[in-house]
């Protein structure tokens, strides 16, 4: 049974990452009750290590039917992927289609990509959806905070192509696809649908950049068509920070290409709280995801059971809910959010002095 | 993401363009709106002063019928014009004036909470010039 599971997600895969299926894209893998569901874990460097125990011990406690597989980042780069993270580790997140990444600190050096895109390039990692909520209990100046940010995470004006003109000009390619356009949106829609959103809204510049920012819009309108039940709006970049930092509760999902979803998927995690409180999820081809918590490794504190694992921990929930175990995923978001309110366990970051394990230990007794 | 939650650790700013235009809006957005933040452009030889971000403030209809478009990012914008021009007292009156009638808070436009019209603000403004 098992065996046949592993041959039949292999095959998909092979296909899905080959030729582009007109047909149904699978969006996201569903869960047998009845064996456990294996999920890679990168526990990364620095205060990763403790904050996957969190997650360990928070999923104990909820008796959540997955199997970790542990992957750690070598210190030899891996000629087969020419980055530290080896090839088996990347097989294994491909076999099991989920996992979970914790922070991870690029080395300094050259000859080898960076870690994030090794991940992002051999998996095809071509969503980054960040849920950007107010978490009730921990006040910011921003209340009633309830969007998602989608970002393309492929081209854009990430796309890597620089180089020197003349000696003191530089230029830098844009490259926008209907192909990835195409893609990005039709995951918005369909998340925005799966959780019952009511609005999408494109971010652009269109304006100005008529041709690259043009064809995006082309690609989410004509994804708009097919989802009737939601709104579908187009807000100018600049028009679109102005809203968030005056009035946020006017957004629901946005979906935007690579630079704009960078810049805005951190201003909403501001809006929050910052990057240890907000939970994120790469979507890659036939259903892959690749939950991880976007802050940084903090050297500074690792070791010291003082760090806040929120952010791993919510998405670990994300990851719960792309395996529709929703159930479980129900159970553990509320019980952080009791945790967060309740405000006698927080760690040091969000003005309390709980440890790491005394914050977990709380999540576990609220489930 | 530093901007949005702590904002107060910034002092000027040199960006290029597209994330100017981004930064601009956000801290106007928290500054209080389009409606106040003054702006100027530099050149080689030539300088021309207008509103700082441009999101939300350059109007519709229905504000150019009911004349109620916030002159405040306007008036600021000259007083750095002003400024520019080497006239910084008379810069100093009118920034005051314009500062004086915004903490009053009895003539505010639409987008500031109020409900006065353009005109009643420059009034104001008039009024507390000294």
């Amino acid at each position: 049974m098992a065996l046949r599971r592993l041959l039949q997600r292999a095959s998909i895969n092979q296909i899905s990452s080959r030729i582009f299926p007109a047909f149904e894209r699978s969006f996201s893998a569903a869960a047998s009750p009845s064996e456990p569901i294996r999920a890679t874990l990168f526990p990364g460097d620095g205060i990763g290590p403790e904050i996957a125990e969190s997650v360990k011990h928070v999923f104990n406690a909820a008796q959540v039917p997955i199997e970790w597989e542990e992957h750690f980042v070598g210190d030899k780069v891996d000629p087969r992927t020419e980055s530290f993270v080896t090839w088996e580790s990347l097989e294994s997140v491909r076999r099991n289609g989920v996992g979970l990444k914790g922070p991870m600190a690029t080395p300094i050096g050259k000859g080898h990509r960076s870690l994030n895109l090794t991940l992002r390039k051999e998996l095809g990692l071509y969503a980054n959806v960040r849920p950007c909520y107010s978490l009730p209990g921990y006040k910011t100046r921003y209340d009633d905070v309830n969007l998602v940010t989608i970002r393309e995470n492929t081209e854009g004006e990430y796309s890597g192509l620089e180089h020197q003109v003349v000696r003191g000009v530089v230029e830098s390619l844009k490259i926008i696809t209907r192909q990835a356009s195409l893609r990005v949106a039709e995951y918005a829609f369909h998340y925005a649908k799966a959780n019952g959103r009511q609005r999408v809204s494109a971010i652009h510049k269109a304006n100005i950049m008529r041709k690259t920012d043009g064809l995006f819009l082309k690609c989410c309108r004509e994804v708009a068509e097919k989802y009737p039940e939601i709104t579908y709006e187009e807000v100018i970049i600049d028009n679109c920070c102005m809203m968030l930092v005056k009035n946020p509760t006017l957004f629901d999902v946005l979906v935007m290409p690579n630079l704009y979803g960078d810049i805005i998927s951190d201003l909403c995690a501001g809006l929050i709280g910052g990057l240890g409180l907000t939970p994120s999820c790469n979507i890659g081809e036939g259903g892959i995801a690749l939950a991880e918590a976007v802050h940084g490794s903090a050297p500074d504190i690792a070791g010291k059971n003082l760090a806040n694992p929120t952010a791993l921990l919510l998405s670990s929930v994300m990851m719960l809910r792309h395996l529709k175990l929703t159930d479980k995923a129900d159970q553990i978001h509320n019980a952080i959010l009791n945790t967060i309110s309740e405000g006698k366990y927080r760690t040091v970051d969000l003005g309390g002095n709980s440890s790491t394990t005394d914050f977990t230990k709380a999540v576990c007794d609220h489930l | 993401m530093q901007l949005v939650s702590k904002p107060e650790q910034f002092d000027v700013m040199v960006t290029p363009n597209l994330y100017g235009n981004l930064v601009a809006n956000t801290a106007a957005g928290i500054a209080g709106g389009t409606g106040v933040m003054p702006g100027g452009n530099v050149g080689q030889d030539h300088a021309v002063f207008e509103q700082g971000a441009s999101a939300g403030n350059v109007g519709n209809e229905k504000i150019v019928e009911q004349k109620k478009a916030n002159p405040v990012a306007l008036l600021l914008s000259s007083a750095m014009m002003l400024r520019h021009l080497q006239f910084p007292s008379f810069a100093d009156r009118l920034e005051t004036a314009v500062r004086r009638v915004i903490a009053e808070g009895k003539y505010r436009t639409k987008d500031l909470g109020g409900s006065s019209t353009t005109q009643e603000v420059v009034d104001a403004v008039i009024a507390k010039l000294d």
